[in-house]
């Protein structure tokens, strides 16, 4: 081996060729602001099947572009919410996790441990471009950005998927309205032995009744799609404001059972369950039990969302019933073109990055590297060839078992491919869902209740709603007993309270818009 | 051999003969009289014993029948049809066999650290020394009433003790049960004094009392002990969870945990491939249960014996 040594001339040579190579841009913004080591990313679900090699071509990547690599600890959803919040407030070392308002987001942001993003996406052109303004005000907390909202459309509506196959054999063509949703659920509950019209599940008991703006089995907010909710905190009361209130100043905040058009929906959910129209389980069934049973045809619709993984259910559906189609059904009564529902633009998911163990350089840093489409779908979506293979221009076929929780870092909608086996009818429904002017932002869109004053009486209201509220939203109570039960409780709970704070912030919220 | 150097009169013989023939007779009747009562504790014992029994079958039975039957018919007896899916997802992976391993080490390793720590701290609590036994018994006591909280474990073990992602960060904070501590006390409180001063008065240290007289003298506690930790171990999957972020270091319990998650999420994912949208749920549930149940259920047998006699004799003596 030669005797290899560095003179003087050496040295300077090679200093010099370093710092024209700096100087002329061969080192990234990021390397030049000294980002390095390694972000960590606290993520719900499990690591996909081929992530090592994923993550290596990732890193490579990272580490020649921004001087950084990542890294991603996953945590299964059980104890997700748990977790996550154990190690913000033990201080453990990790750039970002996925939060949320129903997870514990609020709660992070009062004791300090959430980073401020205020002002920081200008640093980052690719995140910028892929983040609506829309969409950025509206996650904007009295001013400040807490997260990076993480969506694939610009809008959230429940609504059904209902086998369009059943309904297509008992002479309903496409069905569109409450009251053909209603005869469809009567005449398969009187016709098709062993399928039950529609699935209740555990964990989701307000949908069925209290407007965001509908509710599954509330026909006037099929017909109103204007009413939001808000509440204080987890599954505690929900309130609605007046209608008015953007004219007059006045949020006017009224519990959800003082609304007409909730009041005839628990109505109907108990007729429902007297009918056996719905699942009498419904207070005890999960998700994944239902969606099964959904897929092995015991149930004729079942809930979906705006987000384009309702045809997903298709492929066990039809191994195990090959006809059988599926159609969405959006609760509006009319065309979809013809009424612009209300929305809050709130994020379900924000990447939050961690204020005291974090470096939020870094975190931008990757967001913003996650915002280029070859970067997004390495991570989103694998290898391409080995994952997946694209599929026309926004389209994908899976090929491996990959699967990424892009919601929990990089769902960027303008960059998020649609699955093969995606039906027609989703795909309409996708496609106006991602398009922040067929809707109407909300009154109070970035109204965030504050907990701290009432935490006490919040804390004694969610016990109450969970005891009294949730068997009117199964339908296993008779409703007028049961809400008397309710009323009592929360009266004790704090009723008072709570809605003299609310609406002191709701006011002062209009106040500060005006 | 009774017969030996006896000669017996004729009455004696009648009376003998007298006697003989009516204890079978009376034997007879007894076996006849407990007859109707041995009936119907066999009887009841099947009973009870298929009643714990079927849950079991009908577990087994789920994790072999068709998703699509499960979810359409609910539980069948016979798995009917018949499907490995569940198992087949189950074993698709090396990371199963890893689970398998890293639990095993910590079982193991736990097992046996843990019956030696409680088996000493035992025996000096129960050797009544003065300044030594009773501030023993009040630390061993204090943590039966009293825990730290989750947050400050998460500090000590992260950040004092470093020692995230190493399966002892699974075994430290479990390592000591008080209740068994007591349990233990109890038993060596009651083996004789008598056997120890002899060994003493032989010339035998502390140590060699301990391990040589005192140890095996204690088999049924011991194995009463090692069963209590072994199974504690085995179905622990709180502190991996909390301790280890590696999944090549998952222990069993934590890797079917992620799976059914896994599995119910990645259906609903976008782009969610055909067979992640099939996953089977319900099945892969049982298949589960069966997986993790079956190693500890098999080594009860083995441990019965002792596990019931230690049970009794640490649990009456105060």
């Amino acid at each position: 081996m030669a005797n290899f040594r560095i003179n003087r001339r050496h040295f300077l040579a090679l200093s010099g060729a370093a710092g024209m190579a700096a100087m002329s841009g061969g080192l990234s913004r990021s390397m030049a602001q000294g980002l390095s080591g390694t972000s960590l990313a606290v993520l719900p679900s499990q690591a996909p099947s081929n992530w090592k090699a994923v993550l290596e071509k990732a890193n490579a990547a990272l580490q020649a572009e921004h001087g950084f690599t990542l890294d991603a600890q996953f945590i299964n959803w059980s104890n997700y919410g748990q977790q996550a919040l154990l190690k913000f407030t033990a201080g453990a070392q990790f750039d970002t996790a996925l939060q949320a308002l129903w997870l514990n987001m609020a709660q992070l942001q009062q004791d300090g441990a959430l980073a401020d993003l205020s002002g920081q996406l200008d640093k980052w052109p690719n995140l910028k471009a892929q983040i609506a303004p829309k969409l950025l005000e509206s996650n904007t907390w009295n001013g400040k950005l807490w997260g990076i909202p993480q969506v694939n459309s610009a809008a959230r509506v429940q609504h059904f998927t209902i086998r369009q196959d059943l309904a297509e054999k008992h002479g309903f063509g496409e069905i569109s309205d409450y009251d053909t949703l209603e005869r469809f659920f009567y005449t398969i509950k009187e016709k098709e032995d062993g399928i039950t019209p529609y699935s209740l599940v555990s964990n989701s008991h307000w949908i069925y009744a209290v407007p965001t703006p509908t509710a599954m089995f509330n026909q006037h907010s099929w017909e109103n799609p204007y009413t939001m909710q808000y509440l204080f905190a987890g599954s505690g009361l929900r309130f609605l404001f007046a209608k008015d209130a953007a004219t007059t100043g006045s949020s006017h905040p009224i519990p959800f059972w003082e609304d007409e058009g909730v009041i005839a929906a628990l109505r109907k959910i108990r007729q429902y369950y007297n009918d056996g129209i719905v699942n009498a389980d419904g207070m005890n069934v999960d998700r994944a039990t239902v969606d099964s049973q959904f897929q092995a045809g015991r149930f004729a619709s079942n809930w979906a969302m705006t987000d384009g993984t309702s045809s997903n259910q298709l492929v066990n559906l039809q191994r195990n019933i090959p006809e059988a189609r599926l159609a969405q059904v959006m609760p509006f009564g009319k065309p979809l073109t013809a009424v612009k529902p209300v929305q809050t633009f709130q994020a379900d998911n924000m990447v939050v990055v961690n204020a005291n163990g974090g470096d939020v350089d870094r975190a931008l840093a990757l967001q913003d590297w996650l915002s280029v489409k070859e970067n997004h779908d390495l991570i989103e979506y694998g290898i391409e060839g080995t994952d997946w293979e694209p599929a026309g221009d926004d389209g994908i076929n899976q090929l491996s078992q990959y699967a990424f929780p892009g919601y929990a870092l990089l769902w960027r909608s303008g960059l998020e491919r649609r699955s093969s086996f995606m039906t027609e009818s989703e795909k309409t429904v996708f496609d106006w869902a991602q398009n922040y002017d067929n809707f109407t932002t909300d009154t109070f869109a970035s109204f965030i209740p504050d907990v701290t004053p009432v935490r006490e009486a919040a804390a004694a209201m969610n016990n109450a709603i969970i005891q009294h509220a949730n068997p009117l939203f199964y339908g296993v109570a008779d409703v007028d007993s049961q809400l008397d039960k309710l009323k009592s409780a929360a009266d004790a709970a704090g009723l008072d309270v709570l809605q003299a704070e609310m609406e002191k912030q709701a006011d002062a919220y209009l106040k500060s818009r005006a | 051999m009774s017969s030996i150097g006896y000669a017996p009169s004729l009455s004696g013989q009648k009376a003998a003969s007298a006697q003989s023939a009516a204890m079978p007779r009376r034997r007879r009747k007894l076996h006849r009289a407990s007859e109707p009562f041995t009936l119907v504790s066999y009887v009841s014992v099947s009973i009870f014993g298929l009643f714990c029994l079927i849950p079991l079958w009908m577990i087994i039975a789920g994790s072999l029948t068709d998703e699509s039957a499960l979810a359409r018919t609910g539980y069948s007896f016979w798995p009917q049809p018949f499907s490995l899916t569940a198992y087949q997802l189950l074993f698709s992976g090396q990371s199963l066999f890893g689970g398998y391993a890293a639990s095993l080490f910590i079982t193991i390793v736990g097992t046996a650290l843990s019956v030696y720590c409680t088996g000493s701290l035992a025996w000096v609590i129960a050797r009544r020394l003065p300044l030594v036994s009773r501030p023993l018994t009040i630390f061993s006591y204090i943590p039966m009433l009293f825990h730290g909280g989750l947050v400050p474990l998460y500090l000590l073990v992260t950040q004092v003790l470093s020692l995230t992602n190493s399966w002892f960060a699974v075994i430290l904070p479990i390592m000591m049960a008080p209740f068994l501590v007591f349990v233990a006390v109890s038993f060596f409180r009651q083996l004789p004094e008598e056997v120890i001063d002899a060994a003493r008065i032989d010339g035998a240290g502390e140590l060699r009392i301990f391990f040589q007289i005192v140890l095996p003298l204690s088999k049924p506690i011991l194995a009463v002990l090692a069963l209590f930790y072994a199974v504690t171990y085995w179905n622990e999957w709180f502190m991996p969870l909390l301790f280890l972020s590696d999944p090549d270091r998952y222990p069993l319990q934590l890797i079917l945990q992620n799976l059914i998650s896994n599995v119910t999420n990645a259906a609903a994912l976008p782009g969610a491939t055909a067979a992640q949208a099939a996953a089977p749920v319900y099945q892969l549930r049982f298949a589960m249960t069966v997986l993790t149940i079956g190693p500890i259920l098999l080594a009860y047998p083995f441990a019965q014996r002792f596990f019931v006699k230690g049970i009794t004799l640490g649990a009456t003596k105060g």
